[in-house]
């Protein structure tokens, strides 16, 4: 419970505790220690100072009421009571205001008896009161005429109230003080121990019990020696006790104070002081100041050859190598600082040279691809890229870079930048492959190497070409199936062997197909008990998702691994990649197919032709305009584009119902030929002078608005418009 | 594509069904080569036929250059469609077209 702590409360309180404190201290001797009628051992003779001094009025009336009720219970009548009444307010009050006068001290406890002066102020107070007390006494004693204004009995009575203030004041003083501290704690919730006391304190508090027990064994011997002697009255056995006590006491006393006084100046003070200096040591931070201002502050004990000079002159050794520590300390982390800096700055070079702009290509929505790296701690060596190698071919990379930090990260750059510059100037996978692989093999001192992993699509035909360098399989779904690993034999390494001819592969890919590509990052995840993610549970993890878009996907797969991982640290980057075929590309609006490139191909190039005119309500005439034209275009191909293989023909067409116009893309890989070149034949000729063939383009000429050949990218590319 | 053979003294009528495209042509040639040789004249009859490519062109023109050392050809029936194919091909000239 706590107190509450208003002031009439605690004056009441006060005035309470200090009238039974009174009367509890006064009744023992009272009862069973009257030394004489008048004269009794009084114990309260120091309690009535000591309260006064710490509580004020309030206390000094509760002693006063204290002395009443006692005087009354003796039964020395009610003016002698008063009179006590008077004596012990006065008592009480004057080393109330001597205490507040002399010496006042601002900091810290006002009542602590922690150092000489205090002790020497406490007995200045206890022998002033005494004085005013026999002053009083003698003055009531000759008007009641018991004794004259000075007799043995002031003497006896001076000396009691300094015996006893100092025997009993002292240890008095220091539970009022700890009393003090317990109501400071209730009153303002500081949680200072109340039982702490300093090197000083200990000291006085050791010299004040030592003194109580000199004075109780000498005050024993003088009375057991009078009552043996058998002789004066019991006035004079405590005039004696008291006489010898003040000797005894005075003596102790003074060769105690001598000796704190040696103590405090050699020994606690410095000590104190010092640990003053090595507190305000460093308070803000200014360096060679704070170092010099210390060593100013202790060179006052350096030269002492005590312990204290000990003390003192390791703080200053310990000052100086810790300046000199702080110093290299300060140097070597503003370098690492500066290092650590540096390296951000490289990540975030490295991050940015990653496309991170999503969606990546919103011009096109023949597909959606979404990739990301999560890195390592350190710089790392995982890379992603995509990037249009023209406007039909997308070229998407996935690569790890072996080994970390700054040369990984360098190597990156450059295997990165090779692959890229390679793919757009229109190489197939497995010649970018061969290429940069010789290219980062120059000057590879480090042996350093790279995986990786390019595809690249069509986006009209969806035809997918690929390499593997010794890279991860990447995971393949086909529309409506599930993903299953893209098992090729991979080929070796980037950068490890320069003769290396990377072989490639193909693949059709058709609209809702998925392909992930991935750094071992994924699979080496490993979870605290070293396990690891493994290709199972990807494979399983990719099939069981449910999400729609790319991204959505890799953020599944991202929380999947982190909820595998947990707490283990991450080793490695990870980074995936997601490319999802939504539809081919035909132009803007074009349908388009392959078909081999044969005569046996024409009823179905003829049938998907007319399937798409007739979806543009195409009039019959010209429907049979344009599949002459076109049939004339695909067999030309078929006849001659390859002489020697088997090949394909893309076939596009494309309607632009704003302008009510056809077009056809038709595509092949055979050799080069501009067919528009070939002269047209003179129909003014008769039938006989009429050569057969070379017709057929010459129809195309003049049924369609617009022809065009163009030869890209090893393709034989002829577009034919009509408007309908 | 069909083709429907009417043979009258030395006259023979082709009635041409279908398309006669890069995949047809063959067969019609291979017919007016094998069912020529000894007639006069040779009668296209073209009112069933709804499409020529240049293969069909190829066809009708070594055709004509056959029948014009041994008699004569001509086309009827012939629709505006295909009509149209042998106006731009000069083909309307060297044809005789009913």
């Amino acid at each position: 419970m706590k107190l509450k702590y208003d002031k009439t409360g605690a004056a009441i309180f006060l005035f309470v505790t200090s009238c039974l404190l009174f009367i509890l201290l006064t009744l023992p001797f009272r009862v069973w220690l009257m030394a004489s009628e008048i004269t009794d051992m009084r114990i309260t003779t120091a309690l009535t100072p000591v309260v006064g001094i710490i509580f004020g009025f309030p206390a000094a009336l509760g002693c006063a009421a204290g002395s009443f009720i006692m005087d009354m219970y003796s039964g020395y009548g009610i003016s002698y009571a008063l009179i006590g009444v008077v004596q012990q307010i006065i008592y009480g009050m004057v080393p109330y205001y001597l205490w507040k006068r002399i010496n006042r001290e601002h900091d810290g406890s006002q009542y602590k008896l922690d150092s000489l002066s205090r002790i020497l102020k406490f007995c200045l107070v206890i022998v002033v009161d005494a004085v005013i007390m026999v002053v009083f006494s003698g003055i009531v004693n000759q008007a009641y005429s018991i004794s004259d204004f000075m007799s043995i009995n002031s003497l006896y009575m001076l000396l009691n109230c300094f015996d006893a203030g100092l025997i009993f004041g002292c240890p008095l003083m220091i539970v009022g003080h700890l009393l003090e501290r317990y109501l400071e704690r209730v009153k303002g919730g500081t949680d200072k121990k109340i039982l702490t006391f300093s090197l000083n304190e200990r000291m006085i508090i050791n010299t004040i019990i030592t003194g109580l027990g000199i004075c109780i064994l000498v005050g024993a011997a003088v009375y057991i020696t009078d009552i043996m002697a058998e002789s004066g009255s019991d006035v004079s056995v405590f005039g004696r006790i008291y006489i010898f006590e003040t000797l005894a006491l005075n003596f102790y006393f003074a060769l105690s104070m001598g000796f704190m006084w040696f103590t405090e100046k050699r020994i606690s003070r410095p000590v104190e002081h010092l640990a003053e200096i090595a507190e305000n040591y460093y308070v803000e931070h200014s360096g060679d100041e704070d170092r010099k201002k210390f060593i100013d502050e202790c060179a006052e004990y350096t030269s002492d050859d005590s312990e204290v000079g000990n003390l003192a002159r390791s703080y200053v050794s310990m000052v100086e190598d810790l300046e000199t520590y702080i110093t290299n300390l300060k140097s070597v982390t503003a370098e690492k600082e500066r290092i650590n800096a540096e390296l951000t700055l490289a990540s975030d070079i490295q991050a940015h040279m990653l496309p991170c702009i999503f969606p990546a290509f919103p011009e096109y929505d023949e597909f959606d691809i979404y990739a990301t790296m999560t890195p390592a701690k350190e710089v790392g060596g995982d890379f992603y890229d995509f990037f249009m190698t023209d406007e039909n071919h997308l070229a998407f990379v996935m690569a790890d870079v072996s080994g970390k930090g700054v040369p990984a990260a360098l190597f990156m750059v450059i295997a990165k930048t090779l692959i890229k510059n390679y793919a757009q100037m229109g190489q197939e996978p497995g010649q970018v492959f061969t290429t940069v692989n010789r290219l980062l093999c120059d000057g590879n001192d480090a042996g350093l190497f790279v995986t990786a992993w390019i595809g690249i699509l069509d986006l009209e035909s969806g035809l997918l070409k690929y390499a593997n360098a010794g890279h991860n399989p990447p995971l393949i779904k086909k529309a409506g199936g599930q993903f299953e690993y893209l098992r090729s034999r991979p080929g070796f390494v980037l950068a490890g062997m320069d003769t290396t001819r990377y072989r490639q592969s193909e693949m059709v890919l058709n609209p809702g197909d998925r392909i992930f590509l991935y750094t071992d990052g994924v699979t080496e995840a490993t979870d605290s008990s070293q396990q690891l993610y493994g290709e199972d549970r990807l494979e399983s993890l990719l099939n069981r998702c449910q999400a729609d878009t790319a991204e959505e996907m890799l953020a599944d797969l991202k929380n999947d691994i982190d909820s595998f991982v947990c707490e283990a640290p991450q080793f490695d980057d990870i980074t995936m990649l997601m490319l999802d075929f939504k539809k081919r590309k035909a132009g803007e609006g074009m349908t388009e197919r392959l078909f081999p490139a044969d005569d046996s191909a024409l009823n179905d190039v003829l049938a998907f032709a007319e399937e798409e005119l007739e979806k543009a309500e195409c009039p019959p005439k010209a429907m049979m305009q344009l599949t002459v034209a076109i049939e004339e275009v695909f067999v030309n191909v078929a006849h001659y584009a390859y002489p020697d293989e088997e090949g394909q023909v893309s076939f596009g067409i494309a309607f632009d119902s704003e302008s009510r116009s056809i077009t056809f893309r038709i595509a092949d890989k055979g050799i080069a030929f501009n067919p528009l070149e070939k002269p047209d034949p003179d129909i003014t000729l008769s039938a006989e002078e009429r050569e057969i063939g070379g017709l057929g383009i010459f129809i195309c000429k003049k049924t369609m608005d617009e022809i065009g050949y163009a030869r890209e990218n090893g393709e034989n590319i002829l577009t034919m418009t009509k408007k309908l | 594509m069909t083709i429907n053979k009417e043979r009258n003294n030395d006259t023979l009528t082709l009635a041409i069904e279908g398309r006669l495209d890069t995949v047809t042509a063959p067969e019609l040639e291979k017919v007016v080569n094998e069912e020529t040789a000894d007639i006069k004249e040779l009668v296209l009859d073209m009112n069933a036929l709804e499409y020529i490519s240049s293969a069909g062109l190829r066809v009708l023109l070594a055709a004509q250059k056959k029948m014009n050392k041994q008699g004569s050809m001509k086309l009827k029936g012939v629709c505006d469609a295909v009509m149209e194919v042998f106006e731009m091909t000069g083909f309307a000239d060297i044809l005789a077209i009913e």
